[in-house]
This record gives C-alpha cells, sequence and structure tokens, in this order.
C-alpha cells in the first residue's frame, strides 16, 4: 500500500548552457588512467608496469561476487601505478597508460553475435565479458540484473537525468537512437520481457522529438514523460511512476528492469561489435567554464583536458569547486586531474559559494522535501547519540543521498552529510551484528 | 597559474544561495508581518481614544470607547513604545550577554579581546535573533503591564530560557510564553493593579472577553458576546485585549503572507484552529448553542496569534509534517481543556507549553510512522493516536455539558 507517492523539488535545469554547444568527440589522448577500483571495491591488476596493452584487452578484474573485466581504452604502454582523483571524492590507484597511436585492437573486437540466433546466456555473457556496468551513475554491473532467473514483464530505459546542468544522456539519445533501440532489442531478449518504456523528462523537447519520429515503428516501445522535478530520476521514482506498484530492495521483485540510456547503448555496442565499456559521453559544465559542452570521450581521460578542450576556466584567480557527479551529488575534488570513470556523468565547475551557517531552528523543511518521506533532523539526532536501534526504526536505509533536505535548508545545514554518514555506520553495524548472528 | 579548488559538501546549490530563503530572511518576514498588528494595536488602544475625547467616534462596531476617559499624549503614543521598548529591552539584554561572555570574559574558543567591536556585537545579536522574543511578549502582555515588568519579561525570555539553553536554535520553551507563563503568575497583581486610563478599554467593560465568557452565569450570545459588540468586533479586533491577540483579520493576513513566503507551513494552524473549531461545534450541538459560540472560541482569547506566531515557532515544535499535525491536535485539545474547566481564563499559552514538552516525543514518534508506504503496524500506530484523541474529546464534551 502506497500512502505517500514520491515527490520531489522543481530545481532550475541550467541544462541548456551544456547543451548549447553541441558535442565533441576526444578519443586520442596522449595519457589513459584507469582507476582500480569503483570507488567502494578495489579490482585486481592483471598486467605489469611495462607491458604493451591492446586497445579493449582487459587490465583489472573485479573479483568479489560482481566479478567482471575492466578493461584498457586505448593501445600503448603501462607506464605506472598513479594516485589521481576519483568520482568517489578521495584519491584512488590508476593503471597509467601512454597512448602509442597505432589503434592496435583486441582479436575479439568486432565479433557480432549471431542476431536471429541470439539466447539470453549468450547476451548475458557478452554483457559481463564487456564489463559493462550501469553507466547513470551507481555502477551495479548490468550483467547481474539480466541474471535473474524469472522471466521479466517489462524494461525501463532511464533517460530522465534529473540533475541541474547534466546534459549527456539527452545528447546520448540523440546522436545514438539507432544503437538505442537496437540495444532494447537486445535487452528485452535478454531478459525476456515484451514492453518497453523509455522514461524522458517531459521539458526535454528536443529528446521527446527525436524519440516521437523514430520510434513510430517500433509498437513495443513507448515514451513516458516524467514531470519536471528532481529526483524524477531516482529507480523507485521512476518505477513508481510507471507501473504504480512498489518495491522493496530491487525493481526485479515486481518485473522491472530499469537501465540508464548509455547503458542499452553500450550493451547494443557489446552485443553487435564485442566492444567492452571504455568509452562514454561526458557532460563539462558550470558557471566556472567558458564553453559548457558534452564530449565523448575514452574512460580515463583527465578532466584537466576535457576543460582545456572546452575553452578552460572563466577566471582562473576565483576559488571554485570541481564537482564529479552533479552539482546535487556529486563530490568534490582538489585539483583537475580528476579521472573520467564508468559512473562519471558530468564534470562541474562552480564558484566559490560563501553562505552564512547556522544552527538548525527546526523548521522542518528538509523532512517536507524529502522524496523518502524520511526525517533527517531525527536521523541525525540519532546518529549523534549513536542510536542504531533508532536509525534502523527512522528508515534511515531509505535515504538515497539526493541531497534536497540540505538543498532546501535556510540555515545551510550540511544535513545531507549526516544522513549520509549515518546510513554508513548503520550499514556497518548491521553487518557485524548479521555476522555475530551467523555464528 | 591553475585554478583552486576547494572541498565542500555536496549539494553545491542551495536554495539558500537566493536571498528569499535563508533564515535571517525569513525572520525578517516574521517581523514584517508583526508590524500591521503593531500598529493595529497602537491604533485600537491608543489613537482611537485619544481621537474619542475630541470627537464622537461612537458606533455600532466600537461599543467600548467613552469620550469621558481623558488620554495625554504620551499615553496616546504608550502602546508604540511599549512594543519597541519590549524589541529595544531583548536587543539590549543579548547584546550585554554577548559583550560580557564573548568578549568581556573571553575564553580560547571565542573571538580575542583586541578583535571585538560594536559590529561584531551587533552581528551576534542580528544572527541570534534577539528581537523577536522581546517583541512578540510585548504583544502578548496586557498593554497597561509596567514597562519594568516587561524588562523582567525580556529578561527571562531572552536570558534564561535562551541564551542559558544555547542561544538561537537550542531553547526548549518558546521563550516568549515562558517569560509570559512567568509573569502572569509573579505580577499578575502588578499589572491588574495598574490600570487607569493607559488602557482605555478595560475600563469600560471591565474584564476582557475571556475572563467574561469564564465567569459567566449563563452561556448565552447576550452574556458573551453582545457587551462587546456583535462577532464583527471580534473579527475587526475592537474588543479588549493584548495589543498582538484580538484583530483576527491581521493576524489571517498575516499568516497567508508568512505561508506564501514560506516562513511557516500551514499545517500547525490549521490542525490547532480545527480542532478547537470541531471540538466546540461538537459542544455547541450538545448544549445546543448558537452558530456564535465556535466562532466565538476560535476569535476570542489570542487563539489565533497563539496558532501562527507562537505554536509555529519553529525551535520548540515538531520537525515533520506529521509530528506537527499530531502537536497541533494536542495544542488544540488542551487549549479547551485548560478554558473549559481551568481556573485561569487562557488557556493558548499553557497548551503550547505543556505540549512543547512532548514535541521530542512526538517528533520521534511521528518519523518512525512517516514512511513512503506504510504497513499494517505504522496503521495501528495512527489509529492508536485517533483512539486517544476521540477519548479527550469524548471526555471535552461530556464534561462540558450542561
Amino acid at each position: 500500500m502506497i500512502i505517500h507517492k514520491i515527490k520531489g523539488l522543481h530545481l532550475k535545469g541550467k541544462r541548456n548552457i551544456s547543451l548549447a554547444n553541441g558535442v565533441q568527440e576526444y578519443l586520442n589522448p596522449k595519457y589513459v588512467y584507469i582507476p582500480l577500483t569503483n570507488g567502494v571495491v578495489a579490482y585486481r591488476s592483471v598486467v605489469a608496469v611495462g607491458d604493451e596493452v591492446l586497445k579493449g584487452q582487459v587490465v583489472a578484474l573485479r573479483e568479489d561476487r560482481y566479478a567482471h573485466p575492466i578493461h584498457s581504452a586505448i593501445s600503448g604502454k603501462v607506464i605506472g601505478i598513479k594516485k589521481m582523483w576519483h568520482e568517489s571524492g578521495k584519491m584512488v590507484e590508476t593503471l597509467e597508460i601512454e597512448n602509442d597511436y597505432q589503434e592496435k585492437v583486441v582479436s575479439t573486437w568486432g565479433q557480432s553475435l549471431d542476431l536471429n540466433l541470439l539466447t539470453k546466456e549468450d547476451i548475458v555473457e557478452r554483457v559481463k565479458s564487456c564489463g559493462i556496468v550501469g553507466l547513470g551513475g551507481a555502477g551495479f554491473p548490468t550483467f547481474v540484473k539480466y541474471m535473474v532467473p524469472r522471466k521479466q514483464k517489462l524494461l525501463i530505459v532511464n533517460g530522465v537525468e534529473c540533475e541541474p546542468y547534466l546534459s549527456c544522456d539527452s545528447i546520448s539519445i540523440r546522436r545514438h537512437i539507432d544503437k538505442l533501440i537496437r540495444g532494447i532489442k537486445y535487452v528485452l531478449k535478454a531478459i525476456g520481457a515484451k514492453k518497453c518504456v523509455i522514461a524522458v523528462k517531459k521539458d526535454k523537447k528536443e529528446v521527446l522529438e527525436v524519440l516521437n519520429k523514430e520510434l513510430k515503428k517500433y509498437k513495443q516501445i513507448d515514451i513516458f514523460k516524467v514531470g519536471n522535478y528532481y529526483p524524477a530520476g531516482w529507480e523507485r521514482s521512476i518505477v513508481e511512476k510507471v507501473t504504480k506498484k512498489h518495491y522493496m530492495f530491487l525493481p526485479s521483485e515486481i518485473g522491472v528492469i530499469v537501465d540508464n540510456v548509455q547503458t542499452i547503448i553500450s550493451v547494443c555496442e557489446a552485443v553487435e561489435e564485442n566492444k567492452p565499456l571504455i568509452e562514454r559521453m561526458i557532460t563539462v559544465s558550470g558557471e566556472g567554464i567558458s564553453s559548457p559542452q558534452n564530449f565523448y570521450t575514452k574512460i580515463g581521460v583527465r578532466s584537466r583536458e576535457l576543460i582545456v578542450r572546452s575553452g578552460g576556466y572563466l577566471d582562473e584567480e576565483k576559488e571554485g569547486y570541481m564537482i564529479a557527479g552533479g552539482p546535487m551529488t556529486g563530490k568534490t575534488v582538489l585539483d583537475d586531474s580528476l579521472v573520467v570513470s564508468s559512473t562519471l556523468g558530468g564534470i562541474i565547475v562552480l564558484d566559490r559559494k560563501e553562505g552564512l551557517k547556522q544552527p538548525c531552528m527546526g523548521c522542518g523543511k528538509c523532512s517536507l522535501a524529502c522524496p523518502a518521506y524520511l526525517v533527517p533532523t531525527e536521523i541525525r539526532k540519532a546518529y549523534e547519540q549513536k542510536d542504531f536501534v533508532a536509525l534502523g526504526k527512522l528508515h534511515t536505509m531509505d535515504c538515497v543521498k539526493c541531497g534536497l533536505c540540505s538543498y532546501v535548508c535556510p540555515s545551510r545545514v550540511d544535513i545531507t552529510y549526516y544522513v549520509s554518514l549515518a546510513k554508513n555506520d548503520l550499514k556497518n553495524y548491521q553487518s557485524v551484528n548479521n555476522k555475530k548472528g551467523d555464528k | 597559474m591553475a585554478k583552486k579548488f576547494v572541498l565542500e559538501k555536496a549539494p553545491f546549490i542551495r536554495s539558500a544561495d537566493e536571498q528569499t530563503l535563508t533564515t535571517s530572511q525569513m525572520m525578517k518576514y516574521l517581523v514584517i508581518a508583526l508590524i500591521p498588528i503593531i500598529v493595529f494595536g497602537w491604533l485600537k488602544n491608543g489613537l482611537l481614544p485619544y481621537i474619542n475625547q475630541f470627537m464622537n467616534l461612537n458606533t455600532d462596531l466600537i461599543p467600548y470607547l467613552d469620550s469621558s476617559i481623558k488620554v495625554s499624549l504620551l499615553e496616546m503614543l504608550y502602546p508604540l513604545i511599549f512594543v519597541l521598548c519590549g524589541g529595544l529591552f531583548s536587543i539590549g539584554l543579548e547584546g550585554l550577554y554577548f559583550f560580557l561572555f564573548r568578549y568581556y570574559f573571553p575564553n580560547k574558543y571565542t573571538t580575542p579581546k583586541k578583535d571585538w567591536n560594536l559590529k561584531t556585537i551587533y552581528n551576534e545579536v542580528k544572527y541570534s535573533y534577539a528581537v523577536i522574543p522581546g517583541l512578540l511578549l510585548a504583544l502578548i502582555l496586557p498593554v497597561n503591564t509596567p514597562l519594568y515588568v516587561l524588562f523582567f519579561g525580556c529578561f527571562f525570555a531572552n536570558i534564561v530560557f535562551k541564551m542559558l539553553y544555547g542561544g538561537f536554535g537550542r531553547n526548549v520553551f518558546n521563550p516568549a510564553l515562558i517569560a509570559y507563563a512567568i509573569i502572569t503568575l509573579a505580577f499578575w497583581g502588578v499589572i491588574s493593579e495598574n490600570g487607569g486610563s493607559l488602557n482605555a478599554l478595560e475600563v469600560v467593560t471591565g474584564a476582557t472577553p475571556l475572563n467574561n465568557f469564564k465567569n459567566l452565569s449563563e452561556m448565552t450570545y447576550e452574556n458573551a458576546v453582545a457587551p462587546y459588540g456583535n462577532l464583527w468586533s471580534f473579527f475587526l479586533g475592537f474588543i479588549p485585549g493584548a495589543i498582538g491577540e484580538t484583530s483576527s483579520i491581521l493576524i489571517i493576513l498575516a499568516f497567508v503572507y508568512l505561508v506564501i513566503k514560506k516562513v511557516i507551513t500551514p499545517i500547525i494552524p490549521v490542525f490547532y484552529v480545527g480542532t478547537v473549531f470541531l471540538i466546540s461545534t461538537i459542544i455547541m450541538f450538545v448544549n445546543g448553542y448558537g452558530i456564535w459560540y465556535p466562532l466565538l472560541q476560535v476569535l476570542n482569547g489570542g487563539l489565533l496569534f497563539g496558532a501562527v506566531f507562537m505554536a509555529t515557532e519553529p525551535v520548540t515544535t515538531p520537525r515533520s509534517p506529521n509530528g506537527k499535525a499530531i502537536y497541533a491536535i494536542f495544542v488544540g485539545i488542551f487549549t479547551m481543556i485548560f478554558r473549559l474547566f481551568g481556573s485561569l481564563p487562557g488557556g493558548v499559552g499553557t497548551a503550547i507549553l505543556l505540549v512543547c514538552l512532548f514535541s521530542g516525543i512526538i517528533d520521534r514518534f511521528s518519523a518512525k510512522i512517516r514512511m513512503h508506504r506504510t504497513n499494517y503496524k505504522n496503521a495501528l500506530r495512527y489509529l492508536l493516536v485517533l483512539i486517544v484523541v476521540g477519548l479527550l474529546i469524548t471526555y471535552i464534551v461530556l464534561r462540558a455539558k450542561v
């Protein structure tokens, strides 16, 4: 039973400042830096310093229960392991690869699956070997989603992109509409669903135009327009809006698979060309950038090179924020050697803002704004008392760290930060207690 | 040289970036909303009696004016001076507090002694919003209160119940209300002895409507409403009473203004007034009164002022929307209990103070039952609240039956 419908707030979109300057391809960087972690799980490197690698060659392996390979984005030579800024807000180890501009590819590149005799197992295996993860931001390995034993009813393609400034998904839909449609066919085959819905914000007129034109002849693909609010792109929000049902943990419980637009496009490339996940669309935007635009670039490029190619900074003197990801959920890093990782959707440069911070006065705007119907002030209180039982009862795990509570706070309290700390602590506490229970 | 970057926590765009949605701006809106009420209080308690001695203004709407009362120029301005003094006392006391404990006796955690000046103290007082408790206190005290009593009230409000509790955002009680409660307990005799021509109205009618209401031998329209004109007098505010709490129409306009400016949420005022209206409507049907009875309960005795300016005080009320609703319903119930069966005439302040004590518990309870989807356990908890509310209302109605 749903008593509260998921809601959100209208934010100023600011997509147009990056859409206006179009899209640029940047596929031959001198160096790439392949992160050896996704921020949580460390990958094991399988090449040594000094090795020659080919484009698309496996250079690292993720080895937990979601095991999948990581590939080199260029052909060249591994020249070292270097610490670089990562989108998780930390410095992580990366494989530094120097480009030899030979574009030598691995032998498996270009092997298409037999498109007439596609089976579920083939597609899942191909998606796994190409290392495709969710490109919307969570980075959940895509093949795990497709491995669900039950047949699914519906595929939802998430093209909502609710964060301000970001426009890489809109650009991807317009550039790769044919690949998107073919990718949807393969994914439908893989999950055994009959219907597909593409969810797009209703104010993205240019995207809707393209979709309407191209989708005329495909009866099984529908367009679903979602309202112009944040967080409309939240998985739970889309599933609830489209199906009018709710789920506990994963949307596959009610027969729904949600995938990002760019993920579907990569799946299409993987199935047809055996192309691993080495390229993605990324938005470089913000008030601190001369000409904000989108880049189709290699994973492992440093943000400095992209910013130079989009005209550099507007004001070198001013202090600013270099934000990895969107302005609502991203993390700041300390210099512009931020590495483009597979889940990084945007690089935003904003000027530093110094507002007056005051104590919480308890106006309750945060709990009014919360799309998950939490009460952030109570969670903070329970977190400061380290009361984990209360934290569990306050549904802390439902938090999606969307940032709306900090956004609406008139006193500029970093309430999202406290809630995410509480969520992490509660997660640790629960895992420790579960282990105790096992013994 | 490369651009310099700093670390910060997400989100990087805030609604507080626009100046309209910051805490200080919200407090400014609150003071702006009080200005018409202050002006009306001056008009009613000072200007109209002053003009009335020269020309006879007596109309049906304002029956309390009597041209035999002499009002001097100072007494004409007294309501304004009274409210102004409330604000100034608060600012002065809090400025003194900051001067003494942040600068004059500094420790290693505060600003060094050599760094302070008037500007820093001004900023401390400004961002502690010192003026608001004093203003609200002056608005709910009877206008013939001596100034030294008001000063005591401001001391209790700003120093004892605000700064000693940790300053802005950490007080347990609404400072203005707790100071009001202390003053009514300690100085009620002083206030009532200090009558005289300053409060022209109370000389004429002898008692405020709520006092009158309390001591009625028989509850009829003629006894309860007619001595003060009609219900329109209550609605417009031409009745005896404190400066802030008489004019219902201005308070409703202030409420609309504050809701539009997003300073308060309408939940607490609506549920509070709604509960009072509901209970008194039931009593009306049980006892066979006219429709004037619930309207009088709502328009009388500072209920609307309490609902809009006192019960919505953010620090001491629950944070979550459903908690606010539960809080407001209980404030409404206790207001009715104190009004009908209590020994003092007013019930609003006492009820708000009483339920404020429980706002922490209400907050935790309502945060647990507030979630995206519900289950039978949550439904049972809501049901529990409804049963308690229903029982209390039944009790009130049964006891109020004549």
